[in-house]
């Protein structure tokens, strides 16, 4: 009875061990999947406010809070499409948010993709 | 017949563990290979593509012109890209880069074409990339983000890269390839 329970006891060690190793191995990949679609996200995002910065006036911004855009990323075979998220609010020359109008506005995108629950990436610009 | 059985047993579960203590192990090995391939391929990829960048910025800086040609092959690669800008001493110099078939790699049954990124000034050789990319492309946008007709329209650089890891088995890996892009805004083309 006694060498079942070390025998028992032995399987378990090495069954938790493997699955210990094996989440661990997840959580590695998973990790470094998603940082493939924060620079992926990245450059959506930085290509948005670049185009909202030279094709948007400064009294037009306001418009595109709380706008939602799809935008995607191609490169050879491969799109992935991403949903960004617009927001703009105004803010101090220091970049402090600001409940009155003043000669800044900051535009913030964050991209989101349906494989990840939180946002990959939020890039800020202050626009005068 | 009880000795017996209990020796079974025995050899059964010591076989057993030691088995899956050898898989876990060789599984921890690979895993830690793969992530340090990815680790190598990435900082390699952003490495290229940080210089790339502040290199494109300077599109036009100090000099007349400013894109002075875009080659793109059949199968979508930019092959060349050449611009103005200004070099150390004031004058003005033709940066090239060029892409040129480096080796090819199966990955999940199909053979992928790598290229080599080259980078010369005035004709002479000044640098190079990885030489694992599958994909690079630059595309010349417009202010509003569309593809723009002539090197005069453009304002806004699209830059796409794929580099395939440079080593390690792509049956056995998760991970075979590292993406990059980035949209540069040259404020020498805003002119």
């Amino acid at each position: 009875m006694p060498q079942t329970l070390l025998a028992f006891l032995a399987m378990m060690i090495a069954a938790l061990s493997a699955i210990n190793q094996y989440t661990a191995q997840l959580q590695s990949f998973e990790a470094a999947y998603r940082s493939e679609f924060e620079l992926m996200a990245n450059a959506v995002v930085l290509e948005e406010i670049e185009i909202i910065d030279l094709t948007t006036n400064f009294s037009a911004l306001g418009a595109l809070d709380g706008e939602e855009r799809t935008r995607s990323f191609e490169v050879g075979s491969v799109s992935v499409e991403f949903d960004l998220s617009i927001s703009v609010i105004y803010v101090t020359e220091s970049g402090v948010l600001s409940l009155d109008p003043t000669p800044q506005r900051e535009v913030a995108i964050s991209a989101t993709h349906s494989r990840f629950t939180t946002p990959l990436v939020t890039h800020k610009r202050i626009i005068v | 017949m009880q000795l017996l059985l209990d020796n079974i047993a025995s050899v059964l579960i010591a076989s057993t563990v030691l088995l899956v203590v050898v898989a876990t192990s060789l599984n921890t090995q690979r895993s830690a290979v793969e992530a340090s391939v990815a680790y190598a391929a990435k900082k390699q990829t952003l490495t290229t593509a940080d210089f790339l960048e502040a290199d494109l910025l300077l599109i036009g800086n100090g000099t007349g012109g400013t894109i002075d040609t875009t080659i793109v092959n059949e199968t979508g690669q930019t092959t060349e890209f050449s611009f103005w800008r200004q070099d150390d001493t004031g004058e003005a110099m033709l940066v090239s880069y060029t892409m040129t078939p480096s080796t090819s790699k199966v990955i999940d049954g199909q053979t992928v074409q790598l290229y080599q990124l080259n980078r010369s000034e005035n004709g002479v050789a000044a640098g190079s990339g990885s030489s694992t990319l599958s994909d690079f492309t630059i595309t010349m946008l417009r202010s509003d983000g569309l593809l723009a007709a002539s090197k005069a329209e453009a304002r806004l650089l699209r830059v796409r890269a794929v580099n395939v890891y440079p080593f390690g088995d792509p049956d056995n890996m998760n991970m075979f390839r590292s993406y990059w892009g980035i949209t540069v805004r040259p404020p020498n083309l805003e002119t």
